[in-house]
């Protein structure tokens, strides 16, 4: 592939990006998120038309508009969802992906069986094929998507994140499929931001940032501090700006549990103190138990096991905002009147006091700089950093004990990022606003974007894999974070080489 | 609800209605008949006089407009209750047991005591689908409709042993006492006081789905259950037994003010199919419950006036059933195509908004 | 105490009553492995007994009564799908809805036809067909082979269906659709057509049994559908979706209502609306999972595509 560019809406999400790869080997393909991965294989496997691109397959020029001229091309790509049917049998969901390989309309299992044979004596890959996907764990649903893949006989195959579902022994046993693929003569694309993952697995590493490519090396000439410092950038000394001493503990997490749908671990004997006037904040890539932690944090959830004492007035604001912080149909002053219902200011009895929840919800729009037409417009017609700041509005004005924020500032311009910042930053003072008597809240600011948690934490997390690590106030930077965001590893095991990036 | 959005409901409305009466009078003349003289026929039978109009279309609208109400509780709230039919059986049947044996007792003490019945019975019957709903995930479609033929063959058990009339003939019970009967509110035109219950009914819930706290968290859960939930901090079970139990004891009311204001017993086949019409008033109501009263009123007027449709224009009477399912299918289409167009326009004007600034 | 005589006479009278039953439930089955909850069924069988009635009349042919009552099923399926797949209306509305006008409209025309004092109607009655040798069999010959020719197409229809469903990938891929139209969509199964085909033969099989209904009465009454509709998507339920069960669940449906008809006949004070009431209590308690898993398909009920917000 060469030249690769696309926009989406303005942005570049891929710049003149050159990217080869030959059959035998596994090929890595790391970067922060956002940084391009994904799209640049979403183009060689047909989901995404790039602005202008040069691909060529086996030496032949190769125009990929659809996903029907790549898998002709023999590009194959497992998704990071699962596109199985949990109902259905390995066996069925092997010939729903493959309907087009049958014969007439009879389905073909027998021959599908004796492919499924053959490729578990090339490969060793297996999964019981009359077992029902929903009795499989997230492991050998990986295997039935790769199978489902292998059974078209594609020459490159692209994994997309693979090991972000997967427990450890899991992934070693991924590796081994990967490096048996690849003796098979396939070209493995690998993509991952695990880094441990790459230096071990891989024949060759490029790494994308920002839609370009910044390096392209081999694991031999590289570690994986080295390859953070390529990944995120300058290691700048960031510094926790403390501005003043933290008051009384409002939640406490002690040996906390999660234990998701499938049985597996979502958070791991995770301990947390938050107190009044500190912002704790806590990074990591999306998909390492986030999502149980602020449901926790946020008294949605009970947790599988541990204690957890949590204050009483708790605002919350969710990543997906139209899902689960708004109702669309409703209008501004309703979906702000959510987090009112239980507050006595505005009841009178059973009875809402609407006139009141009105000039209250009037005075926010003005506040918060909502562009709206009145605050009887519903929030599906505002835009999506418009629809933010409703969220805002409501959730900062609840939060007297502790805010919970997941990714805030996302969709946000940043003026209003600024503003949220600030808001945010006066919970933390006692009585500076005249509304607020209670005492001041504490913050948790989940986050994937570290630059938020540097600016703005006064105590740092990393939540890897489930487990919520700690970072020493003396250990804060950049380069620290960065590697125990992408392995979970407080040190090296491997010793430091410096960076070679071949061109 | 803001104005634009209850001037789209009126508009959907008023064209489904146009729809249907365009699509009637195509069919009428299809076969045969003038439109304008079935329309005359119709409107006399249901509006020709005050008699009728109060002795026919209204008394006719009331289990349609107390039903309906119980399907606009359920489908404001997001849950889809088909089983208000069963329902209103459940509070018939409860309320004419309490009526044949409560005794002598004036009328102010047994008639709200065979409403209390009948709204706790419907109640019960719709618990069941609630708890396999909250407690297990079964969708509650299909357990309320299964609910409706329990009830329907309960009710054939319940007039031919236990409450069969006293010379064991008939399917039916006897006739509840004249004690335990609503009087008439409009002397000389059948007008029991249910209609002033229904009212009632309509005011109540209006100002509760308003102007409560709990009435707006179950919009709210309408508009989405997870929203309600995360930030709403509304425990969404507590909410739907709420939902169950409402629609459900109204349902039941509607079969105890049956009871005790019209047929003064129990029968098979009380119910012509009210608890899915009243679907159709609800939809054509765009789930307000005060415009119920109004949808429920026409509905009345529709099968009050198809006798007189059909003695003075000979028109069969079952065309008022394929009348209200075109009213049905008309508010779907209308709806759909309605709001697509101005939805569609709105975005538009949305974005135009944003280059401006 | 009954003789073995009546145990013969009640199991056939069973069968005979489910055998309508059957036909829409497998019809049904095969909408709602698509995803489709087509409550508006009834309006389809209400349908079919009426053009089937009127077919049969004018002919004096009970195949072509058969054709056009399916016909009938047919096209009121087609406003079904029309509303639902076209407009993405919601089912279970639109199912209510099309109940009301099949149930309305079949009593228009018919009161229009034949007056509203409801003239009787004769059409020519369905014979049971008697296989040869087959019907023979003691006790299980009368039972099963000296039945109309629904019947045998019930025998027909279930390991037909059931090789369909499990044995092609057309069945594989209709059951993806409706387990998840998502994962279809993206191995290249139209989502839609699927699902207007699958809403199609509900309602050809329900009209057909609208029109044998019709035709084994030898006449055509009214809301004679008397909520078959309903009572084949409990049918369904309780066959969790696969044909051999499905019609052993509505043998079961069948066998209570034959029930009443020998209590009733034999005199019997037995309260019979018991009777009727157990296959719904039944029905309830397997949704229950009290006897293991029942699982509806994965999207039932729900709209494609999805709605946003």
């Amino acid at each position: 592939m060469e030249k690769v560019s696309k926009k989406f809406g303005g942005k570049s999400a891929l710049d003149d990006v050159g990217f080869t790869s030959f059959p035998g080997e596994v090929h890595s393909l790391v970067g922060e998120n956002g940084a391009g991965k994904t799209t640049l294989m979403r183009v060689l496997s047909g989901l995404v038309v790039p602005d202008s691109a040069n691909i060529r397959i086996r030496g032949e020029e190769t125009t990929i508009a659809t996903p029907m001229d790549a898998r002709g091309a023999g590009v194959g790509m497992v998704h990071q969802n699962f596109l199985l049917i949990p109902a259905h049998t390995v066996l069925e969901n092997l010939c729903l992906g493959n309907r087009f390989v049958g014969q007439g309309h009879v389905l073909p299992y027998g021959d599908v069986r004796q492919k499924l044979q053959e490729l578990r004596d090339k490969t060793g890959l297996w999964v019981e094929e009359d077992r029902f996907v929903e009795d499989l764990s997230i492991g050998e649903r990986q295997k039935v998507e790769i199978l489902k893949l292998l059974l078209r006989e594609p020459e490159i195959l692209i994994f997309d994140e693979p090991t972000s579902v997967l427990a450890p022994q899991e992934v070693a046993n991924l590796m081994s499929i990967f490096r048996r693929l690849a003796l098979d003569g396939k070209t493995v694309i690998f993509i991952t931001h695990k880094l441990n993952e790459v230096i071990e697995a891989s024949d060759r590493i490029t790494v994308l940032k920002q839609g370009k490519v910044v390096c392209r090396t081999i694991p031999e000439a590289t570690d994986v501090q080295g390859l953070s410092k390529v990944m995120i950038g300058e290691d700048v000394g960031a510094s926790l700006a403390k501005t003043q001493a933290p008051g009384s503990t409002v939640v406490r997490l002690t040996s906390t549990k999660a234990i998701g749908v499938h049985g597996e671990e979502k958070l791991v004997d995770v301990n947390l103190v938050v107190r009044r006037g500190e912002v704790v904040g806590i990074a990591g890539v999306e998909g390492n138990g986030q999502q149980e932690l602020v449901e926790i944090l946020s008294g949605l959830r009970r947790p599988d096991g541990g204690t957890v004492s949590l204050p009483r007035q708790i605002g919350f604001i969710p990543d997906d905002r139209g899902g689960k912080a708004l109702i669309g149909s409703f209008n501004i002053s309703e979906n702000v009147a959510l987090g009112l219902v239980g507050d006595s200011r505005f009841r009178w009895g059973p009875a809402m006091l609407w006139s009141k929840i009105n000039q209250y919800v009037k005075d926010l729009i003005v506040r918060y700089g909502i562009r709206a037409e009145s605050y009887q417009q519903k929030v599906d017609e505002l835009s999506g950093g418009n629809q933010q700041k409703v969220v805002l509005a409501r959730e900062l004005k609840r939060s007297k004990d502790l805010l919970v924020a997941r990714n805030p500032t996302q969709g946000l311009d940043v003026k209003a990022s600024e503003f949220f910042y600030q808001q945010m930053m006066e919970l933390l003072v006692d009585g500076s606003r005249s509304e607020s008597t209670g005492p001041r809240a504490g913050v948790v600011l989940i986050s994937s974007d570290l630059e938020e948690i540097l600016s703005f934490a006064d105590e740092i997390y990393v939540i890897y894999n489930g487990e919520l690590l700690k970072v020493n106030k003396a250990d804060v930077s950049r380069e620290f974070i960065g590697r125990l965001m992408l392995t979970g590893r407080r040190t090296d095991v491997l010793s430091v080489k410096s960076d070679h990036c071949y061109d | 609800m803001t104005n634009r959005d209850s001037w789209i409901a009126l508009a959907v409305s008023l064209s489904a209605l146009l729809l249907t009466a365009l699509l009637t009078a195509a069919a009428l003349a299809l076969g045969g008949y003038s439109p304008l003289v079935v329309l005359q026929s119709l409107l006399e039978g249901s509006f020709g006089s005050l008699d009728i109009f109060f002795g026919v279309t209204l008394v006719r609208a009331i289990p349609l407009v107390v039903i309906g109400l119980a399907v606009t509780v359920a489908f404001k709230s997001g849950v889809w209750n088909i089983g208000a039919e069963g329902q209103f059986y459940a509070g018939s049947m409860a309320g004419v047991w309490v009526g044949l044996s409560v005794g002598d007792y004036p009328s102010f003490f047994s008639v709200p005591l065979v409403f209390l019945s009948a709204a706790a019975a419907g109640a019960i019957w719709a618990l069941l689908p609630a708890l396999m709903k909250i407690r297990l995930g079964v969708g509650e479609v299909v357990t309320t409709i299964l609910m409706n033929f329990v009830a329907i063959h309960l009710v054939s058990y319940v007039v031919r042993w236990p409450l069969q009339e006293s010379r064991g003939v008939f399917p039916n019970t006897d006739l509840i006492d004249e004690s335990v009967r609503l009087p008439i509110i409009i002397p000389g035109t059948g007008l029991h006081l249910g209609f002033v219950v229904a009212v009632i009914c309509v005011v109540g819930l209006s100002i509760f789905f308003n102007n409560t706290g709990m009435g707006f968290q179950l919009r709210a859960m309408g508009g989405s259950k997870e929203a309600t939930r995360v930030s709403g901090r509304a425990r969404i079970p507590m909410l739907l037994i709420v939902t169950f139990l409402l629609s459900g004891s109204l349902a039941g009311l509607a079969g105890g003010i049956e009871i005790t204001g019209r047929t003064f017993a129990l029968y098979e086949g009380m119910s012509p199919g009210w608890g899915y019409t009243a679907i159709a008033v609800a939809l054509l109501a765009d789930l307000n419950f005060i415009a119920v009263l109004v949808t429920g009123i026409f509905f009345g007027a529709l099968e009050g006036g198809a006798g007189a449709m059909q003695r003075e224009a000979g028109i069969p009477a079952a065309w008022v059933s394929g009348i209200e399912a075109l009213v049905l299918l008309s508010v779907l289409a209308s709806d759909r195509i309605l709001r697509r167009l101005l939805r569609s326009k709105k975005k538009y004007d949305v974005k135009e908004r944003e280059l401006d600034v | 105490m009954f003789e073995s005589f009546s145990i013969v006479l009640f199991l056939e009278a069973a069968i005979r009553l489910a055998v309508p039953l059957a036909v829409v439930a497998l019809g049904e089955s095969i909408t709602e492995r698509s995803g489709v909850l087509n409550i508006g069924i009834e309006g389809s069988i209400i349908a079919g007994a009426l053009c089937g009635a009127l077919a049969a009349m004018e002919w004096s042919s009970i195949l072509l009564g058969m054709v056009f009552g399916a016909i009938g099923g047919g096209l009121v399926a087609m406003v079904f799908a029309i509303f639902v797949l076209g407009l993405n209306s919601d089912q279970i509305i639109t199912g209510t809805a099309t109940t009301l006008a099949g149930l309305g409209f079949t009593g228009v025309i018919y009161q229009a036809r034949f007056g509203t004092t409801g003239s009787v109607i004769t059409l020519p009655v369905l014979k049971s067909l008697e296989v040869p040798f087959l019907r023979d069999i003691p006790i299980l010959g009368p039972i099963f082979f000296q039945q109309s020719i629904t019947v045998y197409f019930v025998y027909f229809l279930v390991p037909a269906l059931w090789y369909f469903l499990f044995k092609t990938s057309w069945g594989l891929e209709l059951r993806s659709v409706g387990e998840d139209p998502a994962v279809a969509e993206e191995a290249g199964i139209r989502v839609l057509f699927v699902r207007f085909l699958a809403i199609l033969f509900g309602g050809l099989s329900a009209g057909l049994a609208g029109a044998h209904l019709a035709l084994d009465s030898g006449t055509f009454i009214e809301n004679m559908s008397g909520g078959r509709g309903f009572i084949a998507i409990a049918v369904v339920v309780l066959g969790r979706w696969n044909p051999v069960p499905i019609v052993g669940a509505a043998m079961f449906f069948g066998a209570a209502s034959a029930l009443q008809f020998l209590l009733q006949s034999s005199g019997s004070n037995l309260p019979f609306p018991f009777f009727l009431m157990l296959p719904y209590v039944l029905t309830l308690i397997a949704l229950s999972g009290w006897f293991g898993r029942t699982k509806a398909p994965g999207s039932l009920a729900l709209p494609w595509p999805p709605k946003s917000g």
